[in-house]
């Protein structure tokens, strides 16, 4: 059986007026490091920003839809059982049309939208059973 | 320029962006109508509302109607009508429990459509973004699945609106027979409707309680009750919030703006402004700037 790999996104503000929240700490369990970073880019609307995966690299950049940069770490752990995985949380400015193309995409989703106090929300998990949220984050201020 | 499109499931959309329009004895099935820039009026019956941007109007199926645009600048207007099967389905998902909707069978011949206080709602909150965003897909003419998925939280959305504008605020009149406390929301619901609609005239206390058959005094006591303000309040509320719209989307200037919103001095405009907002007008002006 192949080691599983840890996935730290570490988040770091790209531009000033884009939202800067989240993603601390946050780990990714992953079998293959290529496809984990397959799954960001082609689902959730990622783009690699700078050195792209390879079998040797343990740091790689990639940006969210919104412009954020995150640093992922990648760290094998051999033989994790990834029973209690983490909930990645991602911005998106179109929550129901995400959903819309996940749903479309075929995309394991684990909730319908719903409304929080932020804003509104789902839930998808990738292949390897690490559950991401969606949030379009609303001011309700204004 | 008028854009119109039925969906497949008989829901209809309605865009319109003009100067000049006039549409009489229109009837339709339950309807939302929101306004983006300029303003609409609508005449239903004997009285007439006008919707700005940041507003939208609830008319029932069946209603009859004359709608009209005047408008030296652009007015770009949006309407929803649902489809009353699309209703029947949604008010079903709405008010039964997964166990009667799965028990069923649903006897759809004894349904009734519900009928809504017909008066102008805030479009604040997760409904304005819902429909900016519906707004943005249509004009991109967009799958028809993602309209619909949009038009059904639309409506979900206003029912929770409804709630708590029309069910939550009538219970906290302090009448003790339910239809005088009904009656008597009406009224003050006439009575904000005509400050949302004529907000930019030099309207009175006297012109309010007017409009909303109700006596000055009773008007004052009974309004704060459910507005936690003043009539006068309430309509200083409506110019600045309305203010702050034409700052961020118009070029006008700081005085064009203050005589369009019905102030008469602009530098109690900037006071007022100031203690609602924390920023005064150019403040905000700029820094709206400075985002996009």
């Amino acid at each position: 059986m192949r080691g599983l790999v840890k996935v730290n996104l570490r988040h770091k503000p790209y531009l000033k007026t884009m939202n800067t929240e989240v993603v601390n700490n946050t780990q990714l369990y992953l079998n293959e490091p290529k496809m984990a970073l397959d799954f960001l880019v082609r689902n959730l609307g990622f783009v690699t920003h700078e050195s792209a995966v390879s079998e040797n690299a343990d740091i790689a950049k990639v940006c969210d839809s919104n412009g954020n940069l995150y640093e992922v770490f990648l760290i094998t752990k051999k033989n994790e059982n990834n029973t209690n995985s983490l909930k990645l949380t991602i911005n998106t400015s179109d929550c129901l049309q995400d959903f819309y193309n996940m749903e479309r995409k075929g995309i394991c989703i684990l909730t319908k939208p719903y409304y929080v106090s932020e804003g509104l929300a789902f839930e998808i998990s990738d292949y390897w059973n690490n559950r991401y949220i969606l949030i379009e984050k609303r001011d309700y201020n204004d | 320029m008028k854009i119109f499109k039925v969906l497949h499931n008989q829901n209809k959309l309605y865009s319109e962006i003009t100067t000049e329009a006039s549409y009489t004895d229109q009837k339709d099935e339950l309807s939302l109508h929101a306004v983006l820039n300029g303003s609409e009026s609508y005449t239903i019956g004997k009285r007439t509302v006008t919707v700005f941007p940041g507003n939208f109007l609830i008319l029932n199926n069946g209603t009859r109607y004359d709608r009209a645009i005047y408008s030296d600048a652009m007015a770009n207007t949006f309407a929803i009508y649902f489809s009353t099967k699309f209703l029947q389905d949604f008010q079903y998902g709405y008010s039964l429990s997964h166990k009667n909707l799965l028990d069923g069978p649903i006897d759809k011949g004894t349904w009734e459509a519900t009928t809504f206080l017909e008066t102008i709602y805030p479009c604040k909150g997760d409904i304005k973004y819902n429909l900016l965003h519906l707004i943005n897909h249509f004009n991109e003419n967009a799958d028809e699945l993602l309209l619909d998925d949009y038009i059904y939280h639309t409506l979900f959305l206003f029912h929770r609106l409804y709630d708590k504008e029309v069910l939550h605020k009538s219970s906290c009149l302090d009448a003790l027979n339910a239809g005088t406390r009904n009656e008597l929301f009406k009224r003050l619901t006439l009575a904000k409707d005509f400050m949302l609609s004529n907000y930019n005239q030099d309207i009175s206390l006297d012109d309010i309680s007017r409009h909303s058959c109700l006596s000055p005094t009773h008007l004052f006591r009974t309004f704060k009750q459910i507005y936690n303000c003043s009539p006068h309040q309430y309509l200083i509320q409506i110019r600045l919030d309305n203010a702050k719209h034409m700052l961020k989307s118009t070029t006008y200037t700081l005085n064009e703006i203050v005589s369009l919103v019905g102030f008469t001095c602009p530098s109690t405009f900037i006071k007022l402004f100031k203690n609602k907002f924390q920023f005064t007008p150019g403040t905000y002006r700029n820094n709206v700037a400075m985002i996009h």
